[in-house]
Protein backbone atom coordinates (compact mmCIF):
# COMPACT_ATOMS: atom_id res chain seq x y z
CA UNK A 1 0.00 0.00 0.00
CA UNK A 2 1.34 3.11 -1.23
CA UNK A 3 0.18 6.82 -0.08
CA UNK A 4 -1.79 7.85 -3.01
CA UNK A 5 -2.69 12.29 -3.68
CA UNK A 6 -5.65 12.38 -5.03
CA UNK A 7 -7.70 15.42 -6.49
CA UNK A 8 -11.15 15.63 -8.29
CA UNK A 9 -10.97 17.35 -11.31
CA UNK A 10 -14.26 18.76 -10.95
CA UNK A 11 -13.36 22.25 -12.82
CA UNK A 12 -13.62 20.37 -16.26
CA UNK A 13 -17.02 19.03 -17.56
CA UNK A 14 -17.35 15.41 -18.35
CA UNK A 15 -15.93 14.18 -21.19
CA UNK A 16 -13.06 16.27 -20.47
CA UNK A 17 -11.50 15.39 -17.23
CA UNK A 18 -8.20 14.13 -17.13
CA UNK A 19 -7.17 10.82 -15.85
CA UNK A 20 -6.16 11.44 -11.57
CA UNK A 21 -3.59 7.96 -11.74
CA UNK A 22 -1.57 9.40 -15.20
CA UNK A 23 -1.24 12.59 -13.29
CA UNK A 24 0.32 11.68 -10.84
CA UNK A 25 2.33 9.21 -12.91
CA UNK A 26 0.74 5.87 -10.98
CA UNK A 27 1.30 2.44 -13.09
CA UNK A 28 -0.78 0.32 -10.81
CA UNK A 29 -3.52 0.61 -8.21
CA UNK A 30 -3.65 -1.06 -5.25
CA UNK A 31 -6.44 -2.93 -3.88
CA UNK A 32 -5.66 -2.92 -0.37
CA UNK A 33 -5.97 1.51 -0.15
CA UNK A 34 -10.09 1.60 0.00
CA UNK A 35 -10.00 5.62 0.47
CA UNK A 36 -8.94 5.78 -3.64
CA UNK A 37 -11.20 3.28 -4.55
CA UNK A 38 -14.22 5.06 -2.55
CA UNK A 39 -13.77 7.62 -5.15
CA UNK A 40 -14.70 6.00 -7.99
CA UNK A 41 -17.45 4.16 -6.50
CA UNK A 42 -21.51 5.18 -6.51
CA UNK A 43 -23.47 6.10 -3.32
CA UNK A 44 -24.84 2.67 -4.40
CA UNK A 45 -21.33 1.33 -4.53
CA UNK A 46 -21.49 0.61 -8.25
CA UNK A 47 -18.72 1.53 -10.63
CA UNK A 48 -18.64 4.81 -11.81
CA UNK A 49 -18.12 5.21 -15.51
CA UNK A 50 -14.98 7.06 -16.66
CA UNK A 51 -16.20 9.23 -18.83
CA UNK A 52 -17.46 11.15 -15.34
CA UNK A 53 -14.42 10.44 -13.74
CA UNK A 54 -11.88 11.19 -16.30
CA UNK A 55 -9.84 7.60 -15.84
CA UNK A 56 -7.71 6.81 -18.90
CA UNK A 57 -8.95 3.25 -20.43
CA UNK A 58 -5.46 1.85 -19.34
CA UNK A 59 -6.55 2.88 -15.98
CA UNK A 60 -10.01 1.82 -15.78
CA UNK A 61 -9.68 -1.80 -16.41
CA UNK A 62 -6.56 -1.76 -13.57
CA UNK A 63 -9.05 0.30 -11.04
CA UNK A 64 -12.63 -2.15 -11.77
CA UNK A 65 -10.19 -5.02 -11.27
CA UNK A 66 -9.12 -3.78 -8.35
CA UNK A 67 -12.12 -2.58 -7.22
CA UNK A 68 -13.60 -6.15 -7.35
CA UNK A 69 -10.46 -8.06 -5.87
CA UNK A 70 -11.27 -5.23 -2.45
CA UNK A 71 -15.40 -6.60 -2.79
CA UNK A 72 -13.95 -9.87 -2.66
CA UNK A 73 -11.94 -9.38 0.41
CA UNK A 74 -14.98 -7.83 1.98
CA UNK A 75 -13.08 -4.12 2.37
CA UNK A 76 -15.98 -2.41 -0.11
CA UNK A 77 -19.36 -3.63 -0.32
CA UNK A 78 -20.92 -5.05 -3.31
CA UNK A 79 -23.94 -3.10 -2.76
CA UNK A 80 -25.39 -0.58 -0.10
CA UNK B 1 10.57 -34.59 -23.71
CA UNK B 2 14.05 -32.66 -23.41
CA UNK B 3 11.62 -29.09 -24.09
CA UNK B 4 9.30 -30.17 -20.99
CA UNK B 5 12.48 -31.29 -18.96
CA UNK B 6 13.42 -27.37 -19.15
CA UNK B 7 10.45 -26.11 -18.63
CA UNK B 8 10.39 -28.00 -15.23
CA UNK B 9 13.97 -26.94 -14.85
CA UNK B 10 12.68 -23.41 -15.51
CA UNK B 11 9.70 -23.29 -13.23
CA UNK B 12 11.66 -25.06 -10.27
CA UNK B 13 14.53 -22.11 -10.82
CA UNK B 14 12.44 -19.03 -11.36
CA UNK B 15 10.52 -17.51 -8.61
CA UNK B 16 7.90 -15.04 -8.51
CA UNK B 17 6.39 -12.84 -6.05
CA UNK B 18 2.72 -13.38 -5.15
CA UNK B 19 0.76 -11.82 -2.27
CA UNK B 20 -1.39 -13.89 -0.40
CA UNK B 21 -4.28 -12.20 1.86
CA UNK B 22 -6.07 -14.29 4.18
CA UNK B 23 -9.36 -14.05 6.51
CA UNK B 24 -9.50 -15.76 10.01
CA UNK B 25 -12.14 -16.42 11.99
CA UNK B 26 -12.57 -13.84 14.51
CA UNK B 27 -13.61 -16.25 17.29
CA UNK B 28 -9.79 -17.28 17.41
CA UNK B 29 -7.47 -16.40 20.31
CA UNK B 30 -3.80 -14.29 19.56
CA UNK B 31 -2.32 -17.57 20.23
CA UNK B 32 -4.42 -19.70 18.00
CA UNK B 33 -3.55 -17.08 15.31
CA UNK B 34 -0.11 -17.08 15.63
CA UNK B 35 0.11 -20.69 15.76
CA UNK B 36 -1.81 -21.24 12.30
CA UNK B 37 0.57 -18.15 10.75
CA UNK B 38 3.38 -20.00 12.09
CA UNK B 39 2.40 -23.64 9.88
CA UNK B 40 1.69 -21.67 6.79
CA UNK B 41 4.99 -20.21 7.10
CA UNK B 42 6.37 -23.50 7.39
CA UNK B 43 4.36 -24.81 4.41
CA UNK B 44 5.01 -21.93 2.18
CA UNK B 45 9.07 -22.35 3.21
CA UNK B 46 9.08 -26.12 2.00
CA UNK B 47 8.88 -24.50 -1.90
CA UNK B 48 9.75 -20.72 -1.43
CA UNK B 49 10.51 -17.70 1.03
CA UNK B 50 8.30 -15.08 3.16
CA UNK B 51 9.39 -11.79 1.68
CA UNK B 52 6.94 -9.80 4.33
CA UNK B 53 4.61 -10.69 6.60
CA UNK B 54 1.66 -8.14 8.31
CA UNK B 55 -1.27 -8.67 10.11
CA UNK B 56 -3.80 -5.76 10.54
CA UNK B 57 -5.86 -7.10 13.55
CA UNK B 58 -9.58 -7.40 13.90
CA UNK B 59 -11.35 -5.69 11.67
CA UNK B 60 -14.91 -5.44 10.61
CA UNK B 61 -16.36 -6.85 7.18
CA UNK B 62 -18.27 -4.86 4.32
CA UNK B 63 -20.91 -7.56 4.76
CA UNK B 64 -21.19 -11.11 6.38
CA UNK B 65 -19.35 -13.96 5.38
CA UNK B 66 -19.97 -17.22 7.16
CA UNK B 67 -21.96 -15.67 9.83
CA UNK B 68 -19.10 -13.63 10.80
CA UNK B 69 -19.31 -9.83 11.18
CA UNK B 70 -15.22 -9.70 11.61
CA UNK B 71 -12.14 -10.78 10.69
CA UNK B 72 -8.67 -10.98 11.35
CA UNK B 73 -6.68 -9.81 8.16
CA UNK B 74 -3.13 -10.94 7.51
CA UNK B 75 -0.94 -10.31 4.24
CA UNK B 76 1.93 -12.10 3.02
CA UNK B 77 4.21 -11.58 0.63
CA UNK B 78 5.72 -14.16 -0.64
CA UNK B 79 8.33 -16.23 -3.01
CA UNK B 80 7.09 -19.23 -5.16
CA UNK B 81 7.29 -20.87 -8.12
CA UNK B 82 4.15 -19.68 -10.25
CA UNK B 83 3.05 -24.42 -10.32
CA UNK B 84 2.90 -23.95 -6.07
CA UNK B 85 -0.11 -21.82 -6.17
CA UNK B 86 -2.36 -24.32 -7.07
CA UNK B 87 -1.09 -26.44 -3.79
CA UNK B 88 -1.21 -22.68 -1.79
CA UNK B 89 -4.90 -22.16 -2.88
CA UNK B 90 -6.58 -25.56 -2.11
CA UNK B 91 -4.34 -25.24 1.90
CA UNK B 92 -6.28 -22.46 1.77
CA UNK B 93 -9.51 -23.89 0.86
CA UNK B 94 -9.44 -27.16 3.08
CA UNK B 95 -8.75 -24.78 6.27
CA UNK B 96 -11.99 -24.24 7.85
CA UNK B 97 -10.67 -21.16 10.36
CA UNK B 98 -9.71 -19.59 6.89
CA UNK B 99 -12.96 -17.67 6.31
CA UNK B 100 -11.59 -16.00 2.49
CA UNK B 101 -8.34 -15.73 0.76
CA UNK B 102 -6.63 -13.77 -1.85
CA UNK B 103 -3.55 -14.86 -4.46
CA UNK B 104 -2.57 -12.22 -6.47
CA UNK B 105 1.02 -11.92 -8.79
CA UNK B 106 2.81 -8.82 -7.36
CA UNK B 107 3.44 -6.07 -10.36
CA UNK B 108 7.00 -4.80 -11.26
CA UNK B 109 8.27 -2.69 -8.74
CA UNK B 110 6.15 -3.28 -6.09
CA UNK B 111 6.74 -1.95 -2.50
CA UNK B 112 5.00 -3.17 0.68
CA UNK B 113 4.23 -0.91 3.37
CA UNK B 114 3.27 -2.10 6.65
CA UNK B 115 0.00 -1.64 7.72
CA UNK B 116 0.44 0.27 10.97
CA UNK B 117 3.62 2.50 9.20
CA UNK B 118 0.70 4.03 6.84
CA UNK B 119 0.42 8.03 7.66
CA UNK B 120 -3.20 9.18 8.66
CA UNK B 121 -5.53 6.67 7.70
CA UNK B 122 -8.37 8.23 8.40
CA UNK B 123 -7.34 12.09 9.00
CA UNK B 124 -6.27 12.39 5.28
CA UNK B 125 -8.75 14.86 3.64
CA UNK B 126 -7.10 16.28 0.57
CA UNK B 127 -7.44 19.58 -1.47
CA UNK B 128 -10.25 21.13 0.92
CA UNK B 129 -7.58 21.38 3.75
CA UNK B 130 -4.98 23.52 1.26
CA UNK B 131 -6.35 27.00 2.15
CA UNK B 132 -6.42 25.98 5.77
CA UNK B 133 -3.38 25.09 6.01
CA UNK B 134 -1.52 28.20 5.00
CA UNK B 135 -3.04 29.95 8.13
CA UNK B 136 -0.99 28.33 10.86
CA UNK B 137 2.06 28.61 8.94
CA UNK B 138 1.85 32.30 8.63
CA UNK B 139 0.65 32.68 12.68
CA UNK B 140 4.10 30.26 12.98
CA UNK B 141 6.21 33.09 11.54
CA UNK B 142 4.97 35.97 13.36
CA UNK B 143 5.44 33.80 16.56
CA UNK B 144 9.12 32.75 15.39
CA UNK B 145 10.30 36.51 14.80
CA UNK B 146 9.50 38.17 17.90
CA UNK B 147 11.51 35.51 20.19
CA UNK B 148 14.27 36.01 17.61
CA UNK B 149 14.52 39.77 18.67
CA UNK B 150 14.69 39.24 22.33
CA UNK B 151 17.35 37.50 22.74
CA UNK B 152 19.20 39.36 20.41
CA UNK B 153 19.12 42.11 23.04
CA UNK B 154 19.58 40.29 25.86
CA UNK B 155 22.83 38.85 23.71
CA UNK B 156 24.44 42.57 22.85
CA UNK B 157 23.51 44.00 26.33
CA UNK B 158 26.21 41.64 28.45
CA UNK B 159 28.54 41.27 25.74
CA UNK B 160 31.17 44.34 26.04
CA UNK B 161 31.49 42.97 29.96
CA UNK B 162 31.94 39.67 29.13
CA UNK B 163 34.08 40.09 26.03
CA UNK B 164 36.64 42.53 28.29
CA UNK B 165 37.02 39.53 30.52
CA UNK B 166 37.84 37.13 28.49
CA UNK B 167 39.98 39.61 26.45
CA UNK B 168 41.72 40.30 29.77
CA UNK B 169 42.09 36.69 30.79
CA UNK B 170 43.41 35.69 27.56
CA UNK B 171 46.19 38.36 27.48
CA UNK B 172 47.03 37.45 31.32
CA UNK B 173 47.25 33.94 30.57
CA UNK B 174 48.99 33.62 27.32
CA UNK B 175 52.28 34.94 25.49
CA UNK B 176 51.10 35.91 22.17
CA UNK B 177 53.62 35.78 19.14
CA UNK B 178 52.91 37.46 16.75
Amino acid sequence: MAKYIFSTNQKFPPGKRRCTFCTNQMKDIDYKDVKTLKHFLNAFRKIKGHYYTGVCLNHQKKLSNAIKRARHMALVPFTN
Amino acid sequence: MTKKEEVAEESVAEMQGYEVMLILKPTLLEAAVGKKLKEFDEFIKSAGKVTAQDNWGKRRLAYRIKQCDEGVYVVYNIEIPPSFTKEVNQHLQIDPEVIRHLIMAIPEGYIYTKFSEEPDQEEEKPARKAPSAVKPRAAIKKKEVKPAEAPKDEGIAPSPEALDAKLNKLLEGEDLNI
